[in-house]
Order: structure tokens, then C-alpha cells, then sequence
């Protein structure tokens, strides 16, 4: 397993790698067919302005042919990967990954946790493997590069390394020819069958990602993390028996019924996985959203769902175009698994989702479904286009994309983003926070996935914190400014694998150095803050009394009672604990029911404010509209001379159980 | 029997009973209350306020905080409910007795009158409990039975067979609530016992169906639509705005509600009693047959004389 500390892999890739990456992409584009961008904001200027809107540079093509045994859920492919080496440097070696073999045995790095590591927590009933049978170099004298296999964990053999008899030079296109066997496991998670249904992801041996200073970014398939890989075109022919509904990244190119099956081909360019559904008895609807060919495919009797999955694809889909880019693929595929296979729900492949969530949660008002359908689709953007690094830097697709979410569901259903009820609304933002508050500082957000202690940690620090993170950026510096930045960022590096360095830089130029210094604290540095007001003082100016003069003139003053109207002198100290510095407002209360705003740059862990007003102070509250998300305690915000009652929780609870013993009582 | 007749002849008794369960109520939530306010949620600038806004900031901000307090808070709370129940038994018996005595009475005469109907009312009200809650927990495998068997249907569908079953779940409670209360009247009207009320509960219901069922579905809609209207006026008041008259408002229309569902009740009891007591004066039961199918909206149809609800025993 790597060690990745997520800062120095960010300074040096900003270093090495990213400029360069993204001015090779532009030299040659590979040859898609994709609509032209409209209405695009202005493209920044510099190396990142060259990169292509629509179209990535080939790196990794792969033209494969796959028969699906849907009896023995048994995968035979064979075909071609082409790749170009894209370093400067040589490459003697290639790394692929087998991720299926995450499923072989319990001693795999996927299962071998005996709590259940991953996002499921499952434990595989029945295991699933690859085996690669062939891997030969297209033009040289034809032996079997596998037996040379060397595996990169003890145990685990979903990380293989493959000596080249010769070097593939900087730029030289190659191409191999593989043949494999996939055995689909029961599906722990993400991939596998449950009775006839297969939901088939990281079936084929993938290449790793090769970064420009030569290194491969390999690693073996951790639990807690996703992907990483270089961009290409696919060709893949899938053959399966007929009357079974196919849903695929990419286009459906061709259908040819051969007898008792059926082969189709799907292609897309410009993609760095391929995933497909297969089932007898999905139920296809097919509709255009923002001239995007959309394909849902669910389970019998998904009415409902069909209904509320299509309504946030037709908010979400400009939604997202308009604020990271223009989707570029032709199709979006969108999976909904059945029941007994929920665990391959909620996961994004390029231009392929699933979604998922408790059936009956339309029927009680909880957004379930749309939450995650927008949350995947958002991943077209945040994983699919912009094709971080997810083993590394998690946070960059997860969390900036849960922050994404948030926006487009609030835009969508306002307060009720998460749960809307005729008694109270909870919006995705609210019920996010805790969460991300709760595991506040056990550990970095911004590191790799594998070095999170659990998925739950994973889960409370990359998407609930992150998402959080940048909730306060916007309320605190203006969500216009940070949406500008978020808009350059995932057009100025769609298909350039961003770093964070990438993206705190879009941030710095929108957002200005001190809020970059904070955001960059708390993703990297735990940082945290908690605002307080520590005392409220409030009294009334009377004459200065005392001794005065000298000694020829000595006069003694007695400050008495003040005048009735005479003005107050108040004092709030706020506090803020914590190494980040927000800047806050201060609101100051007075008795006569008026209040005036004040500044606070946040700087320093303590501020006092004084204020001469003609009503005495009764109340201070920091941050008032409650802006820093991140603040660790909303409710020591504020202080009040006296602590009023709460008659409304009071009535309530009068009532409700007043009603309960009149409806159940004897 | 009517609501008016309840309204008229023991006012006193349905607001004292609603009191009693204000009072109750007081101190069943007092544990909650006590939690949120020790919170320091009304120190905020917008006060408790905050936790009725849209979007739910404060609140997921206070449960998340009080957590494990809170639901501490609500065991107490729980408690003190079961204990409410308990002791709600002796101002309902008042409550029934008083219904079914007519005239003035003396406190010593509603005493012990009260006194010696307490402890069936208690045995029926505990009685009726059990079966409300074996009723409840076939009603919930039933529910999860269907739920099961209807997994390959449409979601609307599964949603409506559960929906069905939960309603029919509910039918079963009230009809027992129903029977319970039919029960109370005959054992107030008849002075007989456990069993002897029961069967005459269930011969009142055989022999005027009409009557029991329309006045106990007119009690039962009818509270239903006072819970629903004041839900809906409650949430037009909307307490997350600033404003006092905005909880006396409601205070008062809450109050109103339960005070309303207390006079249903006492309107729905009267029947009762009028119905078995009229059963009760003609042994052959024709002439109480007719006079209940004379009045096929008993619980409602105040504007003739209705029969005096103890007959029996005036």
C-alpha cells in the first residue's frame, strides 16, 4: 500500500506535472464527435486556456470484446489496449490493475479487514476473480508478457507489474493484446450479480495511470478508495443472450442478434472506465435532457422512482453544465439496481450512474433518490471530466462534488433539500454539518483515501467536511466568487487530472490568499474554529467622579445617579478558538429592540467591541447568519443578559403529548 | 346523543378533564423542554426561533448536540407518559360518571360513585391496552408480511398495500378504543361487571349497529379533521417568524383542539350511555330499536330533545 502525503504530491505535481499534462493534452486531441460548448464562460488565459472543452487526449484506447455467461456470471473478453506513453520518460514496465481480484479471497486487501472496511461493510459470499490468460505486444515476437507478473501486495493481486522486453519511448503509441477471464462476484459492493441482474465495473485488466515525471500512479484495490486513470477511447462489444437490456457507458453503436445473443458495441472517447449493466428484466425509459440522451434503467414497477429520478436529471443535468462545463457526452445512462443488489447503487462510471435509496422514501418526504442521483451525476464532473486523482486526494471528487450536490439540490427544492414534511423542513446542508463536525479534527481531510481509519471517517471527513469546507467559503467570501472559481476549475482542468494545488489556485485568484490560507488549513491541517461571545456588559454613563484638580483647586466630584437619559457604554468580548480566522459580523441587541451589525476580521482569539448607544445592550450574537458552517458550537454564539424562556418548544410539547393522551390515552 | 348534550350538561367535567391532561402533558414534557432549554438555544439572536426555521440548521444543531441527553430526556419523558396513563384513569372515571349522573351532584355522590366504577374502568382501560397492543403487533407483521409478498409489485402499489395495512392496523385500535368506551358506559349505566359489560358492549353494538357505527365514525372523522384543520392553521402561523402573539395563538388553538377532542369524546360517551340504557329499558328491545333508528346521526343531531343519557338510572 502507498503512502501518499497529499501535500508534497501536490506541491509536486503543481511542479512537474499539471502544466505539462495539460499542454500535451492539447497537441493532439483524439477523435470525438461531441457537440460544441454554448454560452461557456471565457476561458482563462495561459496553458490551461489550450485545453480541449470536449475531447481528451487519447492515452489508453481500449477495443475489447466481452461475452457475458449470465448463467456462471463469467465474463470471457479478449481485445486491444493502446497506449501512448505520455511521461518524458521511458517506460520499461507497465502496471495494471485487476480489481476484480479484490473479490478472490479474504486475504485480498479489499476483504481481508475482518469488520467489513469498505462502504457495504460486506463480506463476499461468493468471491469473483480475473485471471489474465494472454498479454502480448502488438508487433514484436509474441510471448506471453503475463508470466512475468510480478504483484505488488503480498496477498493481494489486484496490483500487477509487467516488465516490457524493450522500452516504449516518450510519446510511442503501443498496443497490446489481452485475453481474460472475469468471474463476477455475489456483489459485495459496486460489481457482481444478484440472481440474474450483473452490474460488471473493473472487469478487464485496466492500465495504471503513467504521471509525466515517469512514475506510475498505481495502487492495489484499497476498500476506501475509487480510481485513477489516463483518459482514452473505448470499443466494446458486449455479447449477452438476447432479451437481456444493456445499459453501457457510451453510444450504442451497433446491435447484431446472433441466435440465442445478442452483441452490441458501445463507443466513447474521451472516458477512463467502462461499465455496464445487464438484466432480463430492467425496465428502459428513454428521454433527451438538455439535448443529452438519457437512458433509465430500473426494476419492474419503479414508477415512482422513474418519476423522481427524471426530475432531478432534468434539474441537475443544465444545472451542472451551466456551472462546471457543458456535459460533453452524447448519452447518460442511469442504473437503478434492484432490491437484493443495492450495493452496486450510488456509483458513477463515465456517462453511466447508479442510483438507489430506500423505495418507500418519496412516499415520507426524504429525498433519498434525488440526493443520490444528483450526487452521481455530479461525479461526471468530479471524477468523470476532471479525472483527479480519487486513491490520493479523495476530497477532490467526493468532497467537492457532495459540496455540488448541496448546491444543486438547495437551488432545486430549497430549505426541504433532504426532507421535506408539512412539519418541518431539513435542508442537505443542515444534516451534512453535524457530521462533518462531529469527526472534526481526527484526521486530515485532505489525505489518501487508504490512509482514512474507516469508511465512516472517510465518509464524515472527505464528503460531509469537505462539502462543509466550502459551504463556509461561499457564505463567508460570496458564493458568486467561489462559483466563478469552481466554474474555472472544472473547465480549465476537464481531462487534466487536477491536483489540489490546482485547485486552491483557482480558489486563491476568486477568493483572495487569506481565505485560501484558511481553506487550505482546513483541509490540510485539521483547522478548526469555534466562535463564542465571552461576556456582554452594559451600564450607563454617569459623571466621572473622584478628586480632581490640583492642589490650589481641589474639587471633589460625586457621580450620583445617571440621568435617566443618558446614554449606554457596552461591552462584548467575542472569541474565537481555533486556528482558522473567518472574518464575522457581530450583532449587538439593545432593550429597545434594536441592533446594529458590527465587523470582526477574526483575526486574534479575542476581540472586544464597546458601543455608546441609547438603549442598554441585552444581547451579542457572533455570526449571526451563521455563515461559518465549520464553527464547531452554533450555540455559544451568542449571549443575552438574561436567558429567555422558550415558549414555543414549550407549547409544542404541550401539545403534542397533550394530543397523545387524548388519541392513546385510556 | 349529542355533543351539545356532553357540552351542556357537563362542561365543567370536559374542561376539567382537559386540564388534567394540559397539566399531564406539562410535566411529561418537561424533560425534553428542560434539555432544549438547557441547549442555550434561546441565547441565539433570533431565540428559539431558530429551531423552527426553514432548513433545520438550529435543530440538527440541538439534537446533534444534546444527542444522547436528549434521548435520556425522552426515556424520562416515556416514563412520565406511562405514568400520565395511569393516573388519567381516575379523572376519566369522574369524567364518565359525571356523563352519566344527571342533575347537580354532590362531590361526595360523584366520589363515590367514581369509587366504585374506578377500578373495572381501570381493568377495562388495561384490558383494552393488551389488545390494542397485540392488535398493533399483528397489525405490524401483517404490514411486513404484504410488504414481503408485494416486493415484485409497483412501488405505488407496495406503498398502498402498506399504507392499507397500517390504516386497517389504526382500524383495529380505534375499533377496540370504540368497544372500550361502550364498555365504560355500560359498566357506569349497569353497574354489572368485567364480562357483563363486555357482552352488553357487544349486544348494544348487534342490535344498533347503525347507531354505535355512524356515531363512533362522526367521533372519530371529526377528531381527525379538528387535528388536521389545527395542523394546518399551525403551520400558517408559522413560529419561526418573530412574534408573541404567534404562540398565544397557537397555545390557544391547540388548546382549543384538544379541548374539542375531549367534548367528541364526551359527545361519543353520551351516546353510548343513552344507547345501552335505552336497550336496557325495553326488554324486548323494540322500543329502544326504534328510537336508535329514529336517530340514524345520534353523535351529531343536537337539535331535537335528545334522550337523557342515564335514564336508566334517573
Amino acid at each position: 500500500m502507498r503512502t501518499v502525503n497529499p501535500l508534497a504530491l501536490g506541491t509536486l505535481c503543481l511542479v512537474l506535472g499539471s502544466s505539462a499534462v495539460r499542454s500535451s493534452h492539447a497537441s493532439a486531441p483524439v477523435g470525438a464527435s461531441s457537440r460544441a460548448p454554448s454560452s461557456e464562460p471565457a476561458q482563462k488565459s495561459g496553458a490551461a486556456s489550450t485545453t480541449l472543452e470536449n475531447r481528451a487526449k487519447a492515452i489508453a484506447s481500449y477495443e475489447l470484446f466481452a461475452r457475458l455467461d449470465t448463467a456462471l456470471h463469467v465474463i470471457h473478453g479478449e481485445g486491444k489496449i493502446r497506449w501512448t506513453n505520455p511521461s518524458e520518460v521511458d517506460a520499461s514496465e507497465i502496471y495494471l490493475h485487476l480489481y476484480m481480484n479484490a473479490f478472490k479471497n479474504d486475504k485480498s486487501l479489499f476483504l481481508r479487514s475482518p469488520f467489513g472496511a469498505g462502504r457495504s461493510g460486506a463480506k463476499a459470499t461468493d468471491y469473483g476473480y480475473i485471471e489474465v490468460e494472454s498479454l502480448t505486444l502488438e508487433g514484436t515476437d509474441a510471448h506471453n508478457l503475463w508470466k512475468n507478473v510480478e504483484w505488488q501486495m503480498k496477498d493481494d493481486s489486484t496490483d500487477a507489474r509487467v516488465p516490457l522486453p524493450s522500452p516504449i519511448a516518450p510519446g510511442e503509441t503501443v498496443t497490446f493484446e489481452v485475453s481474460f477471464e472475469s468471474k463476477l462476484p455475489r456483489i459485495v459492493e459496486r460489481t457482481g450479480y444478484s440472481q440474474d441482474y450483473h452490474f460488471v465495473a473493473q472487469w478487464f485488466p485496466k492500465l495504471a495511470k503513467r504521471e509525466p515525471d515517469g512514475t506510475w500512479a498505481h495502487f492495489a484495490y484499497n476498500p476506501q478508495s475509487e480510481y485513477y486513470a489516463d483518459f482514452g477511447n473505448y470499443r466494446v462489444t458486449l455479447e449477452v443472450p438476447n432479451g437481456f437490456v444493456v445499459g453501457a457507458t457510451g453510444k450504442q453503436t451497433q446491435r447484431e442478434v446472433r441466435g440465442n445473443v445478442v452483441r452490441l458495441t458501445y463507443s466513447q472517447d474521451s472516458v477512463h472506465d467502462f461499465a455496464f449493466a445487464a438484466w432480463d428484466q430492467f425496465v428502459s425509459t428513454r428521454t433527451t435532457i438538455d439535448g443529452v440522451a438519457v437512458e433509465l434503467l430500473q426494476p419492474p414497477g419503479y414508477e415512482r422512482a422513474t418519476e423522481v429520478t427524471l426530475g432531478a436529471l432534468r434539474h441537475a443535468l443544465p444545472h451542472f453544465s451551466q456551472r462546471y462545463g457543458r456535459y460533453p457526452y452524447p448519452t447518460l445512462t442511469v442504473v437503478h439496481p434492484p432490491q437484493d443488489a443495492e450495493n452496486s447503487g450510488g456509483m458513477e462510471y463515465p456517462t453511466l450512474i447508479t442510483t438507489g435509496g430506500p423505495w418507500y422514501a418519496p412516499y415520507l418526504g426524504v429525498r433519498a433518490l434525488e440526493a443520490v442521483t444528483v450526487h452521481e451525476l455530479g461525479h461526471q464532473w468530479f471524477y468523470g471530466l476532471l479525472a483527479s486523482n480519487e486513491h490520493a486526494w479523495p476530497f477532490l471528487d467526493e468532497g467537492v462534488n457532495s459540496y455540488a450536490e448541496a448546491v444543486a439540490l438547495g437551488e432545486f427544492y430549497g430549505a426541504g433539500s433532504l426532507l421535506h414534511t408539512p412539519c418541518v423542513d431539513v435542508a442537505m446542508t443542515s444534516a451534512v454539518r453535524p457530521l462533518a463536525i462531529a469527526f472534526g479534527q481526527d484526521e486530515i481531510v485532505g489525505q489518501a483515501a487508504s490512509e482514512f481509519t474507516s469508511f465512516r471517517s472517510l465518509g464524515a471527513h472527505v464528503y460531509s467536511r469537505t462539502a462543509t469546507i466550502l459551504d463556509t467559503a461561499a457564505r463567508v467570501y460570496g458564493e458568486d466568487r467561489l462559483r466563478k472559481a469552481l466554474a474555472r476549475y472544472t473547465r480549465d482542468y476537464r481531462f487534466s487530472h487536477p491536483t489540489p494545488t490546482d485547485l486552491f489556485t483557482e480558489l486563491r485568484a476568486e477568493l483572495g490568499e487569506q481565505a485560501v490560507e484558511n481553506l487550505h488549513r482546513a483541509v490540510f491541517e485539521r483547522g478548526r474554529v469555534d466562535y463564542l461571545v465571552r461576556s456582554l456588559q452594559s451600564v450607563q454613563k454617569t459623571d466621572d467622579a473622584g478628586v480632581f484638580g490640583d492642589d490650589a483647586e481641589v474639587h471633589e466630584h460625586d457621580s450620583g445617579a445617571p440621568a435617566p437619559d443618558a446614554p449606554w457604554l457596552s461591552r462584548v468580548v467575542v472569541a474565537r478558538q481555533g486556528d482558522l480566522e473567518f472574518p464575522v459580523t457581530v450583532r449587538l441587541v439593545f432593550e429597545d429592540g434594536s441592533s446594529i451589525d458590527q465587523r470582526w476580521s477574526g483575526h486574534g482569539e479575542t476581540h472586544a467591541l464597546t458601543y455608546t448607544s441609547p438603549s442598554r445592550l441585552v444581547g451579542a450574537m457572533v455570526d449571526p447568519e451563521h455563515r461559518v458552517r465549520l464553527d464547531e458550537d452554533l450555540l455559544n454564539n451568542a449571549r443575552r443578559e438574561s436567558s429567555p424562556l422558550i415558549p414555543r418548544v414549550w407549547e409544542r410539547a404541550v401539545y403534542y403529548f397533550g394530543l397523545l393522551l387524548a388519541l392513546f390515552g385510556p | 346523543m349529542s355533543l351539545r348534550l356532553a357540552l351542556r350538561s357537563r362542561p365543567g367535567l370536559i374542561l376539567a378533564l382537559t386540564a388534567w391532561r394540559f397539566a399531564a402533558a406539562w410535566l411529561v414534557g418537561l424533560p425534553i423542554v428542560a434539555q432544549v432549554y438547557g441547549s442555550g438555544v434561546s441565547q441565539l439572536v433570533e431565540g428559539e426561533r431558530a429551531l423552527f426555521a426553514p432548513g433545520g440548521l438550529i435543530l440538527a444543531e440541538v439534537l446533534s448536540r444534546l444527542g444522547s441527553a436528549l434521548a435520556s430526556a425522552l426515556g424520562v419523558s416515556t416514563v412520565l407518559f406511562c405514568v400520565a396513563w395511569v393516573l388519567s384513569l381516575a379523572p376519566l372515571s369522574l369524567f364518565i360518571v359525571g356523563l352519566a349522573k344527571p342533575g347537580r351532584l354532590t362531590f361526595a355522590e360523584h366520589g363515590l360513585a367514581t369509587l366504585r366504577s374506578f377500578p373495572r374502568i381501570a381493568v377495562i382501560a388495561v384490558g383494552t391496552l393488551a389488545l390494542q397492543g397485540l392488535a398493533v403487533l399483528l397489525g405490524t407483521l401483517a404490514v411486513a408480511v404484504l410488504a414481503a409478498l408485494a416486493e415484485s409489485s409497483s412501488q405505488d402499489v407496495r406503498a398502498m398495500i402498506i399504507g392499507s395495512g397500517l390504516s386497517m392496523t389504526l382500524l383495529a385500535w380505534l375499533s377496540l378504543a370504540g368497544l372500550r368506551d361502550l364498555g365504560y358506559a355500560a359498566l357506569v349505566n349497569e353497574r354489572v361487571g368485567l364480562l357483563g359489560a363486555f357482552g352488553i358492549s357487544i349486544r348494544t353494538l348487534r342490535r344498533s349497529p347503525r347507531a354505535i357505527l355512524g356515531a363512533y365514525t362522526i367521533f372519530s372523522l371529526s377528531s381527525a379533521f379538528l387535528v388536521i384543520l389545527n395542523a394546518l392553521v399551525a403551520n400558517a402561523a408559522d413560529v419561526s417568524r418573530a412574534g408573541s402573539y404567534r404562540i398565544v395563538f397557537l397555545f390557544v388553538i391547540h388548546q382549543l383542539t384538544l379541548f374539542g377532542l375531549t367534548a367528541l369524546r364526551g359527545g361519543w360517551l353520551c351516546t353510548g350511555l343513552a344507547t345501552i340504557s335505552s336497550w336496557s329499558q325495553a326488554p324486548d328491545g323494540k322500543r329502544a330499536r326504534s328510537d336508535a333508528m329514529a336517530d340514524p346521526n345520534p353523535g351529531l343531531a343536537a337539535s331535537s330533545d335528545p334522550p337523557a343519557p342515564n335514564s336508566a338510572v334517573s
